[in-house]
């Protein structure tokens, strides 16, 4: 029934929620919009509000201000049964009484749906999450892996308009966690619904999401593609939560057709960046450790442009697919540095070889100190 | 316990076991087989008042005394309607009693269980502090509630109510009142447990899947909260069946309880083996169900795994 317009729409939008818990602001004056259909992540610490904002959307807590808008209808005062939104809880919270299918069918009977129709639909949702014939069974019954799978059929057999998933795969072990994953990409995909998944792992948040918003203290430090969290993090804090990443404090020296000439402690670096700062301005080098070129210090490459910074490795670990080298610069700095173990010579180093840290003006970016 | 971890228990966990045991032959075990033995006596007029059975460990005097038994004070519990009534009456008492205190005590316990953690212990205190005064003087002050020119009929005359006092005091109101007060501990406490151990997570989950807040009560919270209920439950109902006291201070002349038909019999008629005999039935009346209970709930707990 809806409109090809409406599918534009937003499917939920937060104006200016604030939640306050005690003297603490676990949700803090924020605003958010989640498009019909995608897979978005709140990513961020514990402690940083996202849960919060989860149950606020689902209602199960009340904002102290701001308002929340599901499908374009203003639901903030709306009580968690009367929502078109499912949740798929931390600990799962199937009922210990109730079998698997009972849990699944819960939510159909709720509704009011036939018998004979909630029937066809708990099957049909066992399907999905691959436990057919295991309908009978209680919950106490089960593993980890397949309590996971009902709570995720329960709360996605009324077909919601959202799906908000609190750690979803948080009480998996690693490599239930992978398999997973997947399943839950696959599923999103089958039924078009919009996931809203909470996670502190930024891993899981990037294989799985379109877009993630990374969360500081009650607030969005930033929104936006897996690709874009990654490769241009707004700020420090961002950089340094998703993925390693070397920090290198320094003021810039000059501004110069879209490269920036920083001086740090180690000696000059040129990164390429389409801000122009004013000289003096205290900023950080961000720089990915695979981004790092490692060579011999007296065979180091002369091309042009490219930044070079010498040093000693302090520490080498060998991980299979990539070697860690941390490598002491001159003014107390140190990198770190991971080599692609395929490429010839990229576990060579060993503690004590001087060595030259290489890396192109466009492998860094800038960020506000 | 496999025979390699018993053999292993050490002597102290052995003490430690033998504590509870102890205590249970003790006070529980030795005085039933008194009461067990003067029950298969015949009353006599002395002291004690019945024929001697079982005090020495000679041989000869076991297996005479063993001819001696009688089931005389079983068959009078038959045959008197009075033990018959006392029983019916005792249970049906019991019975109202412990379903007025599950409606009074479930929403008490729900109330608590809800409210905020750091004010449930102060909450469930006020409660329960009222029993820290002796049960003797608080079913007094009943009395001083319900009887004709007590505080109820005052207070309903006074806005004029009611023209006449009501008679509640001396009658089987005045003793269901009496039990319902004095045992909602008992109802209450395993309640508030078996609520406050429910992951809230539960009910969230219900109201998330679109169930009202009297829908996740009825489908979840109360469904989950059974063994409280029946706790509860069993606590009030096996103690108020044998309850004497406050039917003797709250009851009236007509109130036919078991206990004081027991009192009755041991030190108005002095027919002790009467009065045990009645004593073991209602043990046994008591203890069957429990039994089955137990029974039923092991099997559950084997179909589960």
């Amino acid at each position: 029934m809806s409109a090809p317009s409406e599918s534009a729409a937003p499917v939920v939008r937060l104006e200016g929620v604030t939640k306050r818990h005690g003297r603490l602001t676990a949700v803090d004056n924020l605003s958010l919009s989640l498009r019909r259909g995608e897979f978005f992540a709140l990513l961020g610490p514990s402690g940083c509000g996202k849960t919060s904002l989860l149950r606020l959307i689902g209602g199960f807590e009340a904002p102290d201000s701001g308002r929340i808008f599901i499908d374009g209808v203003d639901v903030t005062e709306t009580p968690p049964h009367r929502r078109p939104v499912n949740m798929m809880f931390q600990t799962y919270a199937l009922f210990p009484h109730l079998n698997v299918a009972c849990n699944i069918g819960f939510g159909l009977v709720q509704e009011g749906m036939p018998k004979a129709k909630i029937k066809t639909r708990v099957e049909e949702m066992l399907r999905f999450v691959q436990l057919e014939g295991l309908g009978e069974r209680r919950p106490d019954q089960l593993s980890g892996g397949q309590k996971q799978r009902v709570a995720l059929a329960r709360a996605l057999a009324k077909r919601p308009k959202l799906l908000l998933l609190d750690e979803p795969l948080a009480a998996l072990d690693r490599r239930l966690r992978e398999e997973t994953q997947f399943e839950l990409m696959r599923l999103q995909k089958t039924f078009g619904v919009t996931f809203l998944v909470v996670t502190h792992d930024q891993r899981e948040a990037m294989a799985m999401a379109g877009r993630i918003a990374v969360m500081r203290e009650g607030r969005i430090e930033q929104i936006g593609t897996p690709e874009q969290i990654y490769e241009t993090p707004s700020s420090r804090y961002v950089a340094r939560f998703v993925g390693e990443i070397n920090l290198l404090d320094g003021k810039v020296a000059t501004t110069t057709g879209g490269r920036v000439s920083v001086a740090t402690a180690a000696g000059a670096v040129e990164i390429a960046c389409a801000a122009a700062y004013a000289p003096g301005w205290p900023v950080a080098v961000a720089l990915r450790p695979e981004r790092i070129l490692v060579c011999p210090s007296e065979a180091a490459p002369d091309a042009p442009g490219l930044n070079l910074l010498h040093g000693v490795i302090e520490e080498k670990a060998y991980l299979g697919e990539v070697t860690l080298y941390r490598i002491g610069l001159s003014g107390g700095l140190a990198l770190r540095a991971a080599r692609q173990n395929h490429e010839p010579g990229a576990s060579a180093f060993e503690p004590g070889d001087k060595v030259a840290a290489g890396f192109t003006p466009d492998a860094a970016i800038i960020l506000p100190s | 316990m496999t025979k390699a971890a018993r053999a292993r228990m050490s002597l102290a966990a052995r003490l430690v076991l033998a504590l509870p045991y102890g205590w249970l032959i003790l006070f529980f075990l030795a005085p039933f087989a008194l009461v067990l033995k003067v029950s298969l006596s015949s009353s006599e007029l002395g002291q004690p008042p019945y024929a001697p059975i079982f005090n020495s460990f000679d041989l000869a005097d076991i297996r005479d005394k063993l001819g001696a038994l009688s089931l005389d004070a079983y068959a009078g519990l038959v045959g008197d309607s009075l033990y018959l009534q006392s029983y019916v009456n005792s249970v049906l008492i019991a019975a109202a009693a412990t379903m007025i205190a599950l409606l009074v005590a479930y929403p008490l316990a729900l109330a608590i269980a809800r409210s905020e953690p750091n004010r449930r212990p102060l909450l469930l205190l006020l409660a329960i502090a009222p029993f820290w005064t002796s049960a003797l003087v608080r079913v007094y002050a009943w009395i001083m509630i319900l009887k004709d020119e007590g505080l109820i009929n005052h207070a309903l005359m006074g806005i004029g109510l009611i023209a006449e006092p009501l008679h509640i005091f001396a009658t089987n109101w005045a003793v269901l009142i009496g039990i319902v007060y004095s045992y909602l501990p008992f109802m209450l406490l395993p309640l508030y447990a078996a609520i406050e151990n429910q992951d809230r997570a539960l009910a969230e989950a219900a109201a998330d899947l679109g169930a009202s807040p009297t829908g996740v009560f009825w489908r979840i919270t109360f469904p989950l909260s059974l063994p409280g209920v029946l706790a509860g439950a069993l606590m009030v109902f096996i103690p108020a069946v044998g309850e004497f006291v406050i039917p003797d201070l709250l009851g009236g002349s007509d109130t036919l309880m078991i206990g004081a038909t027991l009192w009755n019999d041991f030190f108005a008629n002095r027919d002790w083996p009467a009065a045990s005999a009645a004593a073991v039935a209602l043990l046994a009346l008591l203890v069957g169900p429990l039994v089955l209970y137990e029974r039923l709930q092991i099997k559950a707990g084997e179909e589960q795994r």
